[in-house]
């Protein structure tokens, strides 16, 4: 079954079209891999289907539910949650802090939040600095709280934006590993990632955007071998 | 200095010793008016309360929740005036009016958080400003209503009572000095309930980013609003306070822009977003422009003769000095903006981390 | 209509003194991304630099705003490199703070060393004004025939007696004209009367009876319009003496009584004019004449009051017409009087009345109006034309990009506070003469900046500019059509609309 349906999403900015009617869907525990090259529109459909922007056409189903219009409170509420291309750590918090405030998405009680929060840290394994503020992080670290953080808020699905961007191999692989380590915790992810062999490794499928428009659909060896993608990445290079 | 330590420590520390520490200055003021007799100290003792309320009231939503307002004159002007307004036109005793005016409060604030919360960064500053010079405006301009420029002059508070007996008459600054305690313990107490609830991690999640805390299901909306009727019905309180206190309100005295710029420097110059940054707000600036209101600090620049009494200039100081009390609002704030942007506050618990540091 | 205009035309030239401060802050915003708290503050140092220069150097606020230009500029500069330039990477909320207090500061120690004692400074222009846009304020031409008819009505009373009827018919028509269009004037009504009075005395019998029943509905119906004005009844009186002239008998008594009755009526509040005395004594003195017995006694006394009253009143006015009837008999008074009254000629109201008035203008606020004109575009063209200018807009466009082309951004954000400065107390300078000088009065006008620049567009100078104007105007009319009390909530209520509906302002973003 569907857990998320994007049918005919376009999005305009004044003229310009940042998504021109992208559909397609997500099956329940598989990983997406959404890639194109720069300015493809990616992190415009993520916001389209986050509530941050409303999708000037078409519609975004979650659990066959219409998303549209919907504030991104809501929409983490209903179990879709996200991370930033650029970490938005809450700076003057505690890691712990950090996290809480993503547990205390689905209970009131600051005992419980912390305890949820103290178990995700530990599934990113930045439990050692649980009271170090956030915002002294390195940029790995913090990469992992973020993940950390919406993991806390107990998602149906996880859309995570480049959560690989400036790292490192070995942090790189680390979380490659987190991220197959949340899917075998049935979580269905969504993940836009310009490595290209980390997404041919961790996804299921992949959907590749180009100019806003969905440029091909398939599993990682179709869209390798699809000489539209090709055209794209190497027009690009 | 153990104590000391642990109330400038982690703001979510929670240990038994800073309980005990506050508990025990609660009782060495509580024992105040015992000892001391001189109104003047009392009465400056009630301006430290004032501030502090009015701090801590502000420090919810500006030093939490990272909204700016720099309009809360309206909120202390509202409380001010309904408590005034229910005295004299309505000879409702003030511990009745103070209930009219939390319920205006309630309502200002629900109106203007629809406006302001719709901005960010230095447009809600700029809007705050706007809504609260448009209600001085109309409490200046509806003299019907309000009594205009005049302002309200109390002309006697009824004595307190309980059944028959007689608490006080309100002829001394001692009742007012308790009011003043107990009203400054509440506001710390509710900053405190907050900082230690979901409340206080959502309000410092929207501080430190806004969309950051949407995508991780939090109501922007619902928040800020939540955190500005807090701030808000406190800061009214503290209007209705000073209203009783001083007995008489205009709208440049409780409503005006320099009021709202005075309760934003009291959280700024202590630390905001802390517990006890407003309190050393007010220790610090009620006292120092107290001390030049009262030309202290002109009698202690001849003592020290820095400048003679006789000399023209001496003549000057003494003559001007006491106008320009808020000259150090001024100076202090700068200073802090520039030194120690984190406060008094934060500024000392970087000197303790410092020898901490060196100590090892 | 005038009204609106009058609003309108000083609501602009107060708008254009506005757009320079908002011109001021939205350069600096531009730059450094800090709004500027202090900026009312610094129009206050600007106004005291100005009363000191015209108290102490006698230099003309107008002329010494070119000494205060370069001084403040030096002042921003130093504000900038000392204070601003510290926080500029911090949060917005610290700028705004450091700012604030700045502005105290300056006020503050404005207040230690000059106490909070309003100041005026007054110069000889002060409160002069001057009539603009006549013209454009009368487009119903009503003004143009009311004028026409008193030429011709002075004309006819000068001319030959050939030339009289002709001329006095021409102005009957031209009153009637105007007051076709405006039927509530009684001054044209009046001149009207007097024409056909003049028309009148040229004819005989009923020709000459039917003008001067015309004549008495003219000056009935100003007399309804204007019950106080004395000069109607004067001229409706000198009619009916003039009609009684050509009668005989009980005809001319009643036309007498009546004219009596008239003027003394107008003498009740206008117990001092001259001619009116001396034409009561005639009517008075005529109707003795006719008359016998008591009722001639009567008369007789009353006009002898009347020239007693005419002498009294002439002693201590200085109306020429006024003769002197000291030492007189009675019946060489007559004769006397006879011809002064006849000499007197018959009040004009061609002083133009409310409604054909122009447009009054502050002169201060013109030339100051003047000025400002002046440095904007001077300020246009050193930001479009200079070097410096050119990297002050691409440091407003966008910082690092800016440094990256080697601007020194950091001199730029100087030149720019500088630049700030240095317009809001050019401001301040302008207005000094207009408006009271206290060390409180920044702000008020700090506050009017920021609604100016965010109606334009935080950054954008041709946005500052429109919305100085926009505030200039708004609170004009909001003084005029609501109260002068409201007036502020009219241009904050607007500047709320604009924050909620167009945020980016008037002139959208950043663009300078």
């Amino acid at each position: 079954m569907a857990i998320l349906e994007i049918k005919h999403v376009s999005k305009f900015f004044g003229g310009l079209a940042a998504n021109a009617d992208v559909s397609f869907a997500l099956e329940q525990g598989m990983i997406m891999g959404l890639i194109g090259p720069n300015g493809a529109g990616k992190t415009t459909l993520f916001n389209c289907i986050t509530g941050y922007y409303p999708p000037s056409k078409g519609e975004v189903l979650f659990d066959g539910r219409r998303m549209n219009g919907l504030q991104p409170n809501k929409v983490c509420k209903l179990g879709m949650a996200r991370t930033w291309q650029k970490v938005r750590p809450l700076a003057k918090l505690s890691v712990l802090d950090n996290v809480m405030v993503g547990a205390l998405c689905r209970t009131n009680s600051l005992k419980i939040a912390g305890e949820l929060a103290m178990e995700q840290l530990k599934v990113v394994r930045l439990e050692q600095k649980a009271r170090f503020p956030a915002g002294g992080l390195p940029i790995g670290e913090r990469k992992k709280l973020e993940v950390a953080r919406v993991l806390a808020t107990q998602p149906k699905l996880l859309l995570l934006d480049e959560v690989m961007g400036g790292l490192n191999p070995a942090e790189s692989a680390e979380i490659i590993q987190l991220i197959l380590d949340i899917k075998g915790r049935g979580i269905t992810q969504m993940v836009i990632e310009h490595d290209m062999k980390a997404i041919m490794r961790i996804s299921d499928r992949i959907v590749v955007l180009n100019s806003g428009e969905k440029l091909a659909e398939g599993n990682p060896h179709e869209v390798v071998s699809n000489p539209d993608v090709i055209a794209a990445y190497l027009g690009q290079d | 200095m153990t104590t000391l330590r642990t109330l400038f420590a982690d703001t979510s520390g929670r240990s038994t010793v800073t309980i005990i520490a506050v508990l025990a200055v609660c009782a060495a003021l509580c024992t105040v008016p015992f000892f001391v007799h001189n109104p003047y100290l009392l009465h400056i003792m009630i301006l430290i309360f004032l501030s502090t309320i009015m701090g801590e009231s502000w420090n919810i939503l500006g030093g939490y929740t990272g909204q700016y307002s720099v309009g809360h004159a309206a909120y202390f002007g509202t409380g001010a005036y309904a408590t005034m307004m229910m005295l004299q036109f309505r000879q409702v005793a003030p511990w009745y009016g103070v209930w009219v005016g939390l319920a205006a409060a309630l309502v200002v604030a629900l109106v203007i958080g629809s406006i302001c919360f719709r901005l960010r960064g230095p447009y809600f500053v700029l809007a705050s400003i706007a809504v609260a010079e448009i209600l001085r405006l109309c409490t200046l301009n509806l003299p019907s209503f309000t009594n205009g420029a005049e302002g309200i002059l109390a002309t006697g508070l009824p004595p307190f009572t309980i059944g028959e007996t007689v608490i006080t008459d309100f002829s001394t600054k001692v009742p007012f000095y308790y009011i003043g305690l107990a009203l400054a313990l509440l506001t710390i107490l509710v900053t405190w309930l907050v900082q230690h609830s979901k409340l206080g991690y959502f309000f410092q999640a929207i501080r430190e980013d806004q969309d950051a805390a949407h995508s991780l299901g939090i109501s922007l909306t619902l928040y800020k609003n939540i955190a500005l009727v807090i701030s808000a019905m406190l800061t009214s309180l503290a209007g209705s306070f000073y209203a009783i206190y001083v007995g008489f309100v205009d709208p440049p005295t409780v409503m005006a822009l320099d009021i709202s710029v005075q309760i934003v420097l009291i959280c700024i110059i202590g630390g905001i977003g802390t517990i006890f940054g407003p309190v050393i707000g007010a220790l610090v600036l009620v006292p120092l422009s107290e001390a030049l209101r009262s030309n202290l600090i002109a009698s202690l620049i001849f003592k020290i003769g820095l400048v003679s009494p006789d000399s023209k200039f001496g003549g000057f100081l003494n003559d001007n000095l006491a106008h320009a009390h808020t000259l150090i609002y001024g100076i202090l704030v700068v200073i802090v903006i520039l030194f120690m942007p984190d406060g008094i506050l934060g500024f000392l618990k970087k000197l303790t981390a410092r020898r901490k540091g060196g100590e090892a | 209509m005038t009204i609106f205009l009058q609003s309108l035309v000083s609501g602009v030239l107060v708008g254009g003194v506005y757009a320079l401060i908002g011109i001021g802050l939205t350069i600096i915003f531009g730059v450094m991304r800090v709004i500027n708290f202090a900026h009312g503050d610094i129009l206050m140092l600007g106004m005291y630099l100005a009363y000191y220069l015209f108290t102490l150097g006698h230099i003309d606020p107008f002329v010494s705003v070119l000494l205060i230009i370069p001084l403040m500029f030096l002042y921003g500069g130093f504000l900038q490199k000392v204070f601003i330039n510290r926080v500029l990477n911090a949060l917005p909320q610290n700028q705004i703070l450091l700012t604030i207090g700045l502005g105290l500061i300056m006020s503050n120690t404005m207040m230690l060393v000059f106490t909070s004692d309003y100041k005026i400074l007054t110069t000889k222009y002060s409160s002069a004004s001057f009539q603009a846009l006549t013209t454009i304020v009368n487009p119903d031409r009503y003004e143009r025939r009311y004028n026409r008819g008193n030429a011709l009505l002075e004309k006819a009373h000068k001319a030959q007696a050939t030339d009289k009827a002709a001329l006095y018919a021409r102005a009957s028509e031209k009153f009637a004209e105007a007051v076709s269009i405006h039927p509530e004037q009684y001054r044209a009504l009046n001149n009207w009367g007097i024409a056909l009075d003049g028309q009148a005395n040229l004819t005989k019998g009923n020709p000459a009876d039917r003008l001067f029943e015309q004549a008495y509905a003219k000056f009935t119906e100003a007399d309804k319009l204007s019950p106080d004005d004395f000069d109607i009844k004067y001229n409706w009186a000198r009619t009916l003496l003039h009609q009684a002239g050509q009668k005989q008998g009980a005809e001319a008594q009643r036309l007498l009584t009546e004219a009596a009755q008239k003027l003394d009526a107008g003498l009740d509040s206008n117990s001092d004019s001259v001619a009116g005395l001396n034409g009561s004594a005639l009517l008075h003195y005529l109707l003795a004449k006719q008359q016998s017995g008591p009722t001639a006694d009567a008369q007789y006394k009353k006009a002898l009051e009347q020239y007693g009253a005419a002498i009294a009143a002439a002693s201590t006015s200085d109306d020429s017409t006024a003769p002197d009837f000291s030492g007189t008999s009675s019946a060489a008074a007559r004769a006397l009087l006879a011809k002064a009254y006849d000499a007197y000629q018959p009040p004009f109201k061609a002083k133009p009345d409310k409604r054909g008035a122009g447009i009054s203008v502050s002169t201060p606020l013109a030339i100051s109006f003047v000025i400002t004109c002046g440095i904007t575009l001077l300020l246009y063209w050193f930001l479009m034309k200079t070097n410096t200018g050119q990297a002050i807009r691409a440091t407003a466009q966008d910082r690092e990009a800016a440094q990256l082309m080697g601007i020194n951004v950091k001199r730029m954000s100087i030149i720019a506070f500088g630049l700030g400065s240095s317009l809001a107390a050019a401001a301040g300078a302008l207005i000094s003469p207009t408006y009271y000088i206290f060390p409180q009065v920044g702000s008020t006008f700090t506050l009017k900046a920021f609604v100016i620049t965010v109606l334009g567009g935080m950054g954008s100078i041709v946005g500052a500019t429109l919305g100085g104007i926009i505030i200039g105007v708004a609170e004009s009319m909001g003084a005029v059509y609501i109260s002068s009390g409201w007036k502020d909530v009219v241009v904050f209520v607007l500047f709320l609309l604009v924050l909620l509906f167009k945020p980016s302002g008037l002139m959208g973003k950043s663009r300078m």
